[in-house]
């Protein structure tokens, strides 16, 4: 009996100082955003966000509960590969029952054979461990076509990540978020990056095979739960082919019976290509606030989202969006409220 | 099967599970079940079960035979000696034939014959040279009345395949390891972390040392155009360390795994690198395979009529002192030979680990008396520290020039190695940058004297009784803390999963 004692407490220790190890070695990766869902109480958000990098990168979340009370989550990584949307969705189902479900659609237009497993890691390592999560590594990697072999590395991170050591800084003991409730700020040396504009045209473009059936399958599965969702084209600069897929994507989607908002198309929303991305594919921060206060607004009008500031501020909501204008301040030596007051006008 | 790979890990589970919770009477065959799955893991052919089958048959009738016919010397000679020669034909035929090949391309193109014998690859069982030795002992063994024949053929086919010692070794004797290996083992306890922790420290040494000097010595070798000078001497001394921690951890992780189900294999390293000669050093390394050749190939050479015969004859000619030597270097050399040709059907194998250390051991042993002189003429004292360190040092360099041929792809790459070793650069080791270029970053290289200082420690402490041992006598704390900080390492510093290609056993092949 002593002698089982003895190895419970051994196996116990184990356990969490493997816990406490690896969340210092773990992905230290500004790209995903996903830890953020994660932290917040069960069903208490609204919406739910999913996609690429352009998601957590144009939409402040903590903006849109100043603005109107709602509560958005996060779930993306830079260069989402498109099928990961429909495990992510079930992911958000497990801890949260949103009203709404927007989905990034600018990456159905990736030729799989360029995605790389890093891409894949990016989305399911961050994800907990769970059938959900084995059911998404399979599924992605053989999107890809990656060897069998290879998965197990994918199974288990840690076959990764302890190798981060080497990497290991002041910041990955204190644990400083770059994100606040999901949205990232950018921050580069020079926020702008004068981009051209190739003007949206009317052509389609068949799919490639996979990203197709990826669709279908996640309006299958959107139909068969019920979920209300939004597919999102999000503004920045796309070539020929990219905007002939996009096209040829909405006419599915619009097929279906389902709603889908193209940013390139609004009448009354535009951008400036010269003054407004930080690069080819992201708003800068400033650009960000502006799509964030139009898609706000789109949302709330649409879908009756509820405004919890009505009853009760959210500390947490609030104290991130504090957090943000405070950095957004010593990023960019302006105001914040000034520049929303002048936006908003 | 990597050892230390998940599946094995799983394999391990799995095995050590099952044979703990079947019928004690069953166990030996839980054993035998899971040593066949091992040895046909991914090679499960009709050929590889011809293969076992021709050594399992040969072993078991020809033991009954010799046991049968134990009082007719004669007869149980002639079966031993046609059941030696169907194992080793085997394994000559699956090992050696290139070897021949080569040997006669060789003499062809030296008298300038254009004929070329093609060579073979045949897919042999993994652990083909261990179970074929071992067969070989266990037959004569019951000649010499050592043991007893078994009559059972699968008990006969456990000892034959016995799945931990496949990969490297360790070499087993019939008699000693009879009783525990068809005994009846209750679980235990203190067997199981004595266990664990043994496997765990072979894990460290793989992982953590063994795949990380990989790193550096596969970049050196594999590039020697541009890696000359010190890298190639790094190389070389890295890549003996490389051996021993590669070999001697797989060791670790079979005797550690054959504990806990409580079967005791014989020890197969001793702290080689504190030996002060090369005769010692290979007391200290391969232990078994040493004994093995020593008591079924030296001394039945030493003592057979051909060698008495030569001794008289040597002895009239040069002397007693001399006369008596010639047989005993004689019998060494092809002791020698045969150890260079176990590692392996080439060239590189039988000069780096036959003919130089036979070289060495005759070196030591011719010139001693001549060192002794000078030593005294000089006032150099023998018994301190630092030249017993020169000695350690002398042995390791010895045994690392040595294994030049041992890593080469071929003689000429070796003499090219060696070659290298003139280049002039010693701005390598003081930019502080050169070296961080070869495979090993500066991150890399701390990692690797830490531990490489922690196994010459633990080296150096069990040559005084077993660490495990006093590890054990320590307070709670202070153990479990070694354990903890022996797993972590592992788990953070073990070069392992993506990025890293695993070297797999250097002694697997054999």
């Amino acid at each position: 009996m002593k002698r089982l004692i003895k190895s419970i407490v051994f196996l116990f220790v184990f356990i969490v100082l493997f816990y406490f190890i690896f969340k210092i070695l773990w992905l230290d990766d500004k790209t995903i955003s996903i830890q953020d869902f994660y932290n917040e109480p069960k069903n208490s958000l609204d919406v739910v966000y999913i996609g690429a990098s352009e998601t957590y990168n144009h939409f402040n979340t903590t903006l849109a509960y100043n603005l109107y009370g709602y509560k958005t989550g996060i779930l993306a990584a830079a260069s989402l590969p498109f099928p990961s949307v429909q495990f992510l969705i079930k992911e958000s189902e497990k801890y949260q029952s949103p009203k709404l479900y927007a989905i990034d659609l600018s990456r159905i237009t990736a030729d799989y054979t360029g995605v790389t497993a890093e891409d894949i890691r990016r989305t399911t390592d961050s994800l907990k461990f769970s059938k959900n999560r084995i059911e998404a590594i399979n599924n992605l990697l053989d999107y890809i076509d990656v060897d069998k072999s290879e998965y197990i590395n994918h199974y288990f991170s840690f076959f990764i990540y302890h190798n981060s050591w080497k990497n290991i800084d002041k910041e990955d003991f204190i644990g400083h978020s770059e994100f606040y409730k999901g949205y990232r700020m950018i921050k580069g040396t020079t926020m702008i990056h004068s981009q051209n504009e190739t003007p949206w045209n009317e052509n389609t473009i068949e799919l490639q095979e996979k990203n197709k059936q990826a669709l279908i399958n996640l309006i299958d599965y959107i139909k068969t739960n019920n979920l209300n969702v939004l597919f999102i084209v999000p503004i920045r600069c796309y070539n020929e082919t990219e905007i002939g897929k996009l096209n040829e994507s909405q006419s599915i989607i619009k097929e279906n019976g389902l709603n889908v908002i193209n940013f390139n198309t609004l009448e009354d929303y535009k951008i400036d290509y010269k003054n407004d991305l930080y690069d080819s594919h992201h708003l800068n921060t400033f650009a960000s606030t502006k799509f964030t206060i139009y898609l706000a607004k789109y949302l709330k009008e649409n879908y009756d989202l509820p405004n919890h500031k009505k009853n009760e501020i959210d500390s947490s909501w609030n104290s991130e969006y504090i957090r943000f204008k405070n950095d957004f301040k010593d990023l960019t030596n302006k105001d914040f409220d000034k520049l929303l007051e002048k936006y908003s006008s | 099967m990597n050892l230390t790979s998940l599946v094995f890990l799983m394999f391990c589970i799995i095995v050590l599970g099952i044979y703990f919770i079947s019928p004690k009477k069953f166990q030996w065959f839980i054993l035998l079940i899971s040593s066949i799955i091992f040895l046909f893991w991914n090679n499960l052919s009709i050929s590889t079960i011809i293969q076992a089958l021709v050594v399992l048959l040969t072993s078991y009738v020809f033991g009954i035979l010799i046991d049968k016919y134990h009082d007719s010397t004669k007869k149980s000679k002639i079966f031993l000696i046609i059941g030696i020669l169907i194992i080793l034909g085997q394994l000559i035929c699956l090992k050696y034939t290139n070897l021949f090949s080569i040997t006669i391309n060789h003499i062809l193109k030296l008298f300038h014959i254009d004929f070329k014998l093609e060579l073979l690859h045949f897919n042999s069982l993994v652990g083909i040279s261990y179970y074929s030795l071992i067969m070989i002992s266990y037959l004569v063994d019951i000649y010499r009345g050592a043991c007893k024949s078994q009559r059972n053929i699968f008990k006969c086919a456990l000892f034959m395949s016995y799945f931990p010692i496949l990969t490297s070794g360790p070499f087993i004797r019939y008699n000693n390891i009879e009783k525990e290996l068809y005994g009846k083992h209750k679980f235990n306890y203190d067997s199981m972390c004595r266990g664990l922790v043994r496997t765990l420290w072979g894990v460290f040494k793989v992982l953590v040392i063994s795949q990380r000097i990989g790193m550096f010595v596969d970049t050196v070798y594999g590039d020697l155009a541009t890696y000359t000078g010190f890298y190639t001497i790094i190389a070389v001394l890295f890549f003996t360390l490389q051996l021993y921690s590669n070999f001697s951890g797989s060791i670790d992780i079979i005797m550690g795994i054959s504990e806990i189900m409580g079967i005791h294999l014989p020890e197969n390293f001793s702290a080689p690198f504190f030996s002060k000669t090369i005769t010692e050093f290979w007391r200290n390394w391969h232990i078994t395979l040493g004994a093995w050749l020593r008591d079924y190939i030296f001394y039945p050479l030493l003592k057979s009529n051909f060698m008495q015969k030569l001794n008289k004859k040597c002895k009239k000619i040069f002397g007693k002192k001399i006369g008596k030597k010639i047989p005993l270097y004689l019998s060494m050399l092809i002791m020698w030979i045969l150890i260079g040709i176990w590692h392996g059907g080439a060239y590189t194998y039988i000069i780096g680990s036959g003919l130089l250390q036979f070289l060495f051991i005759f070196l030591e042993d011719t010139l001693e008396p001549i060192s002794n002189k000078i030593n005294n003429k000089l006032g150099i004292r023998k018994e301190v520290f630092s030249y017993k360190l020169y000695q350690v040092i002398r042995t390791y360099l010895l045994f690392s020039f040595a294994m030049i041929f041992f890593r080469a792809s071929s003689v000429g790459n070796a003499i090219e190695i060696i070659k290298n070793m003139f280049v002039w650069n010693p701005w390598v080791l003081l930019d502080n940058k050169s070296i961080y270029t070869a495979g090993l970053d500066v991150y890399d290289f701390r990692i690797l004297i830490i531990s490489l200082i922690t196994l010459f420690v633990v080296d150096k402490l069990s040559r005084t009784g077993s660490v495990r041992e006093k590890l054990s006598k320590q307070n709670i704390i202070f153990r479990w803390g070694m354990l903890y900080i022996l797993i972590f390492a592992i788990i953070i510093f073990g070069c392992y999963g993506v990025g890293y290609n695993p070297v797999g056993f250097i002694y697997e092949n054999f």
